[in-house]
């Protein structure tokens, strides 16, 4: 080895994976320095810790000391919230459904029920200074969603369709020039079998992703007494049939994938469910399920009225025919953190407007390789009730006859609702039975949170109202929270009630501060909806806060500044509290007011769950958090992995930043 | 017909088509022009002889990095033999490959040295090359370690 030039060493080591790099890293000082020298291996590592991949190929331009420039500099930008630069977008024709994937911002409006037009823009090019959009109009068609891959030329549109046997037509077609898809054999998809006795006039809620060569199409069925989640994956790219369903008696509330053979699906009793395809997809027991994971359970006599999930799809840049520049990285499809929204409600409760907002993030990787411990937790459970009651369903009929495998009922699902109810499940306890089918569906008890959840989340008190009022890219998040002396100041103009004032629904009376909420009236309002809750005409100033999951980000950032933890406990009973050696703080209180400021957040913390749930949820999923400077107007925001959408809804214009 | 010499004085007559696989006496031809002047080199006429008809690489053509890195041992059962030589012998080999300008060969080499790598501790690559620890302080040791903490576990 000691004859071999280092040019030549260095073209060896570029064959290695990074964490053999890192090896290498260790052996002696002529590989070290080897490695510190290459701007290629500095760059394929530092993707690596950024839990990046690279989206260009090795030999186009920029050169990889450009790359990595590029890749360091906007991650101490992300770090320090000091955006490079900041433009202006006047949004001409923005719609209620609209998507940001990989730069390009999409918006649809309906022009009547057989015309819909989606407007794209070009983010990039506006940083080169030269405005790109596109305009798609679609006629004969009633556009109830759509999706976009910009890597692939992708645009998913969803349809209604009266006429057919199929409630949704899928139009796969090209972002670029509105053609049906070239590589797409089957350009227009079915989906959604009609079934009798439902009503179907404007559809029900549906949820569209891409995931590479995989279409994930979720249909939730609302009906009087029951719901029903209906749910598809196509593999677009090969001929009908390509596809695969799956329904589920008590509904399916939201999903993701996690790669190109596994997704997750949110069952509204409050279960994470895992499933997995196996080659060849037309094989009959796909997909089959390989973890089923409970979210903390309620307390009686409350219930899950909703819960959803958002991360970034569709990695990857590609603007048709940009002749910018183009992406040269973005993260790593299955290593994405992801949010869930959960709205916790009391349904016997006369006033149905009281809806409780959690959130927690969590990263799914762990879904995939499970530790062997969390199946034993189960075995040693054996005995022990279930934290839900259930059984099995029936075979359900309404399958697509495209689906190249029949639709699977779903392997368990829960007791369902007192019919008198027109409102999602209760799942209140009752005594655990098996169906009879558990035969064929031997339904795979859940790991309880307390076994999968503390490591891999961490929980807020807040409220997302809507998907995007907060997104989230890779590993990172990004929120806006409201100016708190700026409410203030209007509510003492326009006399609205005092906040605060819904602490008696809470079993203690622990102030309510410690929380990006503002409960008015006793409705808690997010700060996205303040503006329209009040009917305040302007936009409130808010702050945009950053929060960085990455353990390579929070390493640095600690590198910095020294560990801030979190605010102790102000109940001396609850400061002796431990989970994994460590003391367990209350959810870190909001820094309202501190702006410009970071800190790292590495410690358990316990969040106040005021009777909601049985227990107070414990997490303690790393993460180091920024607040901006400076405050916004604006609505919604959205993330890349470079640029922050901010936008504001009443003057129609985003502004963003990269 | 070109005729190659070894640095031990060995002839081996072979055809243009088939040495013009290295770059090296690709321009070396082009240099000389057509004459029977014997072209001294070692043996790689086995390598280049079962690579005959295949396009040579375009001259900028990089496969060496991240878009590769996850085949490492994309190595064709052929090569995989041919290569199949002792430490000393297959840096001989990545030594002339480059010096010959022979991508595909060069390329084949590296790839080899990486697979012996691959999975190993730094412990263990040491003594696999014969490698001397020359980090002397340990603390500066401790530091690459922790600079090594934060990478994607794969």
């Amino acid at each position: 080895m000691n004859s071999i030039p280092v040019e030549l060493v260095c073209h060896i080591l570029h064959f290695l994976a990074v964490q053999d790099l890192l090896q290498c890293n260790l052996v002696c000082r002529r590989f070290r320095k080897v490695i510190n020298d290459s701007s290629a291996l500095q760059f394929a590592i530092e993707l690596s810790r950024c839990r990046m991949v690279s989206a260009l190929p090795s030999v186009s331009e920029p050169p990889f000391s450009s790359r990595l420039r590029t890749l360091r500099n906007r991650e101490n930008a992300w770090m320090t919230f000091s955006p490079s630069s900041r433009h202006k977008i006047n949004l001409a024709n923005p719609g209620r459904i609209y998507e940001f994937a990989s730069g390009v911002y999409g918006t649809a409006k309906e022009i009547n029920n057989h015309t819909a037009s989606i407007t794209f823009y070009d983010l990039p090019s506006i940083e080169s200074g030269q405005q790109r959009s596109l305009t798609h109009s679609f006629t004969d068609l009633n556009v109830v969603d759509f999706t976009i891959d910009p890597a692939q030329d992708l645009i998913v549109l969803v349809s209604l369709n009266h006429d057919a046997l199929h409630m949704y037509d899928l139009h796969l077609r090209t972002l670029s020039s509105n053609e049906p898809h070239p590589k797409a054999p089957s350009p227009v998809l079915s989906s959604y079998k009609k079934r009798d006795g439902l009503t179907y006039a404007d559809g029900f809620d549906v949820r569209i992703q891409v995931f590479g060569e995989t279409l994930g199409f979720l249909v939730k069925e609302e009906a009087l007494v029951s719901k029903q989640g209906h749910f598809e994956i196509f593999r677009w790219l090969q001929p009908i049939p390509n596809s695969s369903a799956l329904s589920c008696f008590s509904g399916i509330d939201d999903f993701t994938f996690l790669s190109e053979d596994h997704f997750l699906l949110v069952r509204p009793v409050g279960l994470f469910e895992v499933y997995h395809f196996s080659e060849p997809f037309s094989n009959p027991s796909n997909p089959a399920i390989c973890g089923r994971y409970a979210l903390p359970a309620l307390s009686d006599g409350y219930s899950f009225w909703y819960l959803s999930l958002s991360s970034n799809p569709s990695p990857g840049y590609y603007f048709p025919g940009s002749a910018g520049e183009k992406n040269n990285y973005c993260c790593t499809p299955t290593d994405r953190l992801h949010a869930c929204c959960m709205y916790v409600y009391r349904p016997a409760q006369t006033d149905r407007d009281t809806v409780y907002p959690f959130v927690f993030f969590f990263h799914p990787k762990t879904f995939l390789n499970p530790p062997p411990e969390w199946q034993s937790s189960i075995e040693n459970d054996a005995n022990g009730a279930l934290p839900w009651p259930v059984i099995t369903s029936p075979h359900n009929s309404h399958s697509s006859d495209q689906s190249s495998s029949s639709a699977h009922s779903s392997p368990s699902s829960v007791s369902l609702d007192d019919p008198s109810h027109n409102l999602p499940d209760l799942p209140a306890p009752q005594p655990t039975h098996s169906g009879s089918s558990s035969i064929l569906f031997n339904p795979m008890p859940p790991i309880s949170f307390e076994v999968w959840g503390p490591q891999n989340t961490r929980w807020f008190r807040e409220c997302l109202s809507k998907d995007w009022q907060h997104s989230v890219y890779g590993l990172r998040t990004v929120d806006c929270i409201l100016d708190r002396a700026a409410l203030e100041g209007l509510l003492r103009k326009g006399e609205e009630p005092d906040q605060n004032d819904s602490d008696d629904e809470f079993e203690d009376d622990e102030p309510d501060d410690d929380d990006d909420l503002v409960f008015i009236n006793d409705v808690a309002v997010s700060a996205g909806d303040i503006e329209s809750y009040l009917g305040h005409s302007g936009t409130l100033p808010k702050f945009i806060r950053i929060r960085d999951f990455n353990p390579y980000s929070i390493s640095k950032a600690m590198d910095d500044s020294p560990i801030e933890d979190p605010p102790s406990p102000h109940s001396p009973s609850s400061s002796s509290l431990r989970f994994d050696g460590r003391e367990i703080a209350d959810v870190p209180e909001d820094f309202r007011g501190r702006s410009g400021y970071r800190r790292v957040i590495t410690g358990p913390s316990k969040l106040s769950v005021r009777g909601i749930f049985r227990k107070n949820i414990i997490s303690c999923l790393p993460y180091v958090e920024v607040i901006s400077e400076e405050t916004y107007n604006v609505n919604q925001v959205m993330m890349d992995d470079r640029r922050l959408l901010l936008i504001k809804e009443e003057v129609d214009e985003g502004n963003y930043e990269e | 017909m070109v005729t190659l010499v070894t640095s031990d004085n060995e002839k081996f007559n072979a055809e243009k088509e088939v040495v013009e696989r290295s770059v090296l006496i690709k321009n070396m031809l082009e240099d000389v022009g057509e004459s029977d002047q014997p072209i001294p080199l070692p043996m790689f006429l086995e390598y280049c002889e079962h690579h005959r008809g295949e396009p040579l690489p375009a001259p900028d053509a990089d496969t060496s990095q991240d878009d590769t890195r996850k085949r490492t041992t994309d190595i064709s059962e052929w090569d995989q033999k041919f290569i199949t030589v002792d430490q000393e012998m297959l840096f001989e080999i990545i030594l002339a490959a480059n010096y010959l300008d022979i991508k595909s060969l060069l390329d084949v080499g590296c790839k080899t040295v990486a697979n012996m790598i691959k999975g190993k501790t730094p412990e263990e690559i040491r003594k696999l090359f014969n490698i001397v620890n020359d980090f002397t302080p340990r603390r500066r040791c401790a530091q690459i370690k922790k600079e090594n903490e934060w990478a994607e576990d794969r």
